[in-house]
């Protein structure tokens, strides 16, 4: 027992008689956790909208008048053997009206008059595609085919949008990574410095007779206790701050198109993650500096 | 119990520190190891330490050949000997009573009886009232006892002191020499005292081994008095 609880005794211990250096460490971890935290609520958020634009992108093609049943089933296999689309469905020219007049709710009644032989509208497909950046060449392909009156698709501002929300999220990785490797540069010399200032102190343990594991062992659990204490800020902030904009927008982005990841359980993730990345890089980094020190000595 | 045969210690600066040397100390001796700075006592501390290894030639300690110990070995027949050192080397964030605790914990002891061993040894070197008090709130002579206490808290089978009263004044180092006869006759202990202190050395009486160059110039049974120029080898 005595085996387990001193280590840890004495990892809080030196935790505490190196209070500077530990605040310093604790405050390196605190921020790279941070940024960490941000940029992961970006990426779960801009690959949430996406998703949700792209549920919504669809292609209408229109068919023409004259082409009968059977040649309706031969375009709809063809257009459905095209790469990159999910779902084909045909709608006739009833349904278009149904949906038309829906659409205008109570005024639509109005149009009601056009039910049957004196339908204007025309038959159609409904497209769903994989994805939004290939709407445009699968439209022009379809509109190409015999058979075919025209072909719409909206949401072409928010396929740029989408466009626009991945290079952010692409930038905003290159950011993130410069930073975290600063934050992680900043860590380990924090540690080894922490460690060399111990280097007498590692030396005599050394000469007593102490084994490296036994040297060891505080100085991981104070690198461990590090690396979770430097989580707790940026926990709190993903937690409550995550919450706060999300309520305070309502749970979108500008519009309703934008739909953002529901707070819970994204935000308890999140947490997990964070710990876990603390306490990887306080184990680690201890680990590996504390190592390296010990290989000195015979 | 300290064996040492045909000896030689050539640093990799290409320093020679020893040279060929043969020696025997038996089991409870007070030996003291005198030379000029640069004689190769430290090395022959060094070498029983293994903190290097031999040259040439087997360093036999308790049975161990102590040249061949692997890395991972070397804290468990640390565990053996006790080294008291002239810059006392105790550390400085733990309490007196933590310092000579350390050296029981590494071994994995109980906790109680640890806690019984160390408050013994602090009494055997009168220091029981400062027990709580860090290193830097004590004495040099008061620090030198705590050394003490806490190389011999294990049982070592082995003391070894370098220059343990380098840093203290005639009085104090009296009293050092005086701990430490104490403990070669209560726990039976074997100490080698390295010394440049001459006076020390002809008013406690010990066996004597004198290093100059790297060779044993001088080992005289106690009662005898040093001859600073005798070059006879040793046996």
């Amino acid at each position: 027992m005595n085996r387990i609880i001193r280590p840890f005794k004495e990892g809080f211990v030196g935790l505490i008689r190196h209070l500077a250096m530990s605040f310093s460490s604790i405050m390196a971890v605190m921020i790279t956790l941070t940024i960490v935290s941000l940029f992961v609520m970006l990426t779960v958020n801009i690959q949430e909208i996406t998703q949700s634009i792209e549920a919504k992108v669809q292609i209408h093609v229109q068919i023409k008048n004259e082409v009968g049943l059977p040649d309706i089933g031969e375009l709809e296999r063809s257009i459905r053997a095209m790469e990159g689309v999910v779902e084909v469905v045909y709608s006739d020219k009833d349904k278009e009206l149904n949906q038309f007049i829906e659409a205008y709710g109570e005024e639509g009644k109005i149009f009601e008059m056009y039910r049957g032989e004196k339908n204007p509208l025309r038959n159609a497909f409904i497209i769903e595609v994989q994805d939004a950046k290939n709407i445009d060449a699968i439209s022009k392909r379809v509109e190409g085919m015999d058979g075919i009156e025209s072909v719409n698709y909206g949401g072409v501002n928010a396929i740029k949008l989408v466009d626009i929300l991945n290079s952010i999220r692409d930038s905003g990785f290159i950011l993130v990574g410069f930073l975290g490797f600063l934050a992680l540069f900043l860590i380990a010399n924090t540690i080894k410095m922490s460690i060399h200032s111990r280097m007498h102190e590692i030396s005599i343990m050394r000469t007593i007779g102490a084994t490296n594991g036994f040297i060891r062992a505080p100085f991981v659990i104070e690198g461990i206790l590090i690396g979770f204490f430097g989580a707790i800020v940026p926990v709190l902030i993903s937690i409550f701050g995550y919450r706060y904009l999300y309520d305070a927008m309502g749970g979108i982005l500008l519009s309703n198109l934008f739909i953002l990841r529901p707070v819970f359980p994204f935000v308890y993730y999140l947490s997990y993650l964070l710990v876990l990345l603390g306490i990887s890089v306080g184990l680690f980094g201890s680990y590996l500096s504390v190592t390296r020190y010990l290989r000195v000595y015979r | 119990m300290i064996k040492l045969s045909n000896v030689s210690k050539t640093y990799k600066n290409g320093v020679n520190a020893l040279y060929n040397i043969n020696l025997f100390i038996d089991q409870s001796e007070f030996v003291y190891i005198i030379g000029p700075t640069g004689s190769g006592k430290s090395t022959l501390i060094r070498l029983l330490d293994a903190e290097e290894k031999p040259t040439k030639g087997n360093v036999e300690v308790a049975g161990i050949n102590v040249g061949l110990l692997r890395h991972g070995k070397v804290p468990y027949y640390r565990r053996h000997i006790g080294v008291v050192f002239q810059d006392f080397k105790l550390l400085e964030r733990k309490t007196v009573f933590e310092n000579v605790l350390y050296a029981l914990e590494i071994t994995h002891m109980k906790p109680l009886d640890a806690r019984q061993r160390v408050r013994e040894v602090l009494q055997l070197v009168d220091l029981s009232e400062k027990s709580s008090h860090y290193p830097d709130q004590l004495s040099g002579g008061q620090q030198q006892r705590a050394v003490i206490a806490r190389a011999i808290a294990n049982k070592p089978q082995i003391l070894i002191a370098d220059e343990p009263t380098g840093n203290l004044d005639p009085k104090k180092s009296g009293e050092i020499i005086k701990l430490l006869e104490k403990i070669n006759q209560e726990e039976k202990t074997t100490i080698l005292m390295v010394t440049h202190d001459i006076g020390i050395v002809n008013q406690f009486k010990k066996r004597t081994i004198a290093l100059e160059a790297g060779h044993i110039v001088a080992d005289m049974a106690e009662g005898g008095y040093i001859q600073h120029e005798s070059h006879h080898s040793a046996v």
